[in-house]
């Protein structure tokens, strides 16, 4: 599915990676975050090469992978969720981070019981609290309604200003261009970076193959 | 998952005592060893079922990507699942011999 594609996340900034479906957005996040094996490729992270990435490893030194799909057990509380984190990484804030995304009524129920949108704050308040040094998070905004949208992008923002590299992928182009500092195109197998949001569009063929005739404010 | 492991294993050692009760009714008195198999080959089997039925209920209950994302691998995960099994395992043999 992907032929050259290359991402580099910088400390500070927030990066979209935009792409039809299909494009290999996901799967290039996954083998990142060393939860899916590259047939060949490097993962570079804090100054270190790994040939075969594996995602404990990359957690222990500082990265933390959101995917699309629930990252939560479903059968534990998320007071759970929050007491692991913070008996493997003691320096977690998990007071701020569930204040800041509004989970405190969640922490006593299980994700199962969680609705879409509740699931992902939940989700994003265990990563804010773990407070990586980078982040990758696949499709965050999906479904979300314009309040959660409104709290994952400041949560977004916070981890961002406290220097941790943060990589979106998805397809909510408004979301991901408002809160976006630099935008990485995906097509064909292959990335492109496009630069800042504003420089994106007026890239010609990312306005005409991927936002249409969409202008994104 | 530790509790987990421990209720897969009692589970388990009671299904693997059901073909011996009838046989174990008949003989009075009945003592643990009449319907308690201990041997190396069914401790073997008994704790690496436990240990699969446990790894694919974490898979199920998608517990795998959070404890990745605490740093926590799989290797390690199913060591831990293992740790109940075997102890219960080892005492479970240790009782039957001493009886």
């Amino acid at each position: 599915m992907l032929a050259s594609a290359g991402l580099w996340a910088r400390p500070g900034t927030i990066m979209a990676l935009m792409g039809i479906n299909g494009s290999g957005k996901t799967t290039l996040l996954k083998i990142a975050a060393g939860w899916m094996r590259a047939d060949h490729g490097t993962v570079i992270f804090k100054d270190q090469a790994f040939e075969r990435p594996r995602l404990p490893t990359l957690a222990d030194l500082g990265l933390f992978f959101l995917p699309d799909r629930n990252l939560l057990s479903l059968t534990a509380t998320l007071r759970w969720h929050f007491a692991a984190l913070k008996e493997q990484f003691p320096a977690a804030n998990v007071d701020e981070a569930t204040d800041a995304l509004g989970v405190e009524q969640l922490l006593r129920r299980k994700p199962k019981t969680f609705s879409g949108g509740e699931r992902r704050r939940a989700a994003l308040a265990v990563a804010l609290a773990r407070e990586p040094d980078c982040l990758l998070a696949d499709e965050p905004f999906l479904d979300a309604e314009p309040s959660d949208s409104g709290a994952l992008a400041a949560a977004f923002r916070t981890l961002a200003d406290r220097g941790c590299a943060v990589v979106i992928a998805g397809q909510e182009v408004h979301d991901l261009m408002r809160v976006a500092d630099e935008v990485v195109w995906m097509r064909a197998g292959t990335t492109e970076h496009l630069g800042t949001p504003a420089d994106a569009q007026q890239n010609r063929d990312f306005k005409r193959e991927y936002l249409g005739q969409r202008t994104v404010t | 998952m530790i509790a987990r492991a421990t209720v897969i294993w009692v589970a388990l050692r009671v299904a693997s005592m059901v073909p011996s009760i009838p046989a174990a009714l008949r003989v009075a008195p009945m003592a643990p060893s009449d319907v308690l198999t201990v041997s190396l080959y069914l401790t073997v089997l008994i704790i690496a079922v436990t240990v699969a039925l446990v790894t694919l209920d974490g898979r199920r209950r998608n517990e795998h990507l959070f404890m990745a994302n605490l740093g926590v691998s799989l290797p390690t995960l199913i060591t831990v699942a293992a740790i109940p099994p075997t102890v219960l395992e080892i005492a479970l043999s240790i009782g039957v011999l001493l009886w």
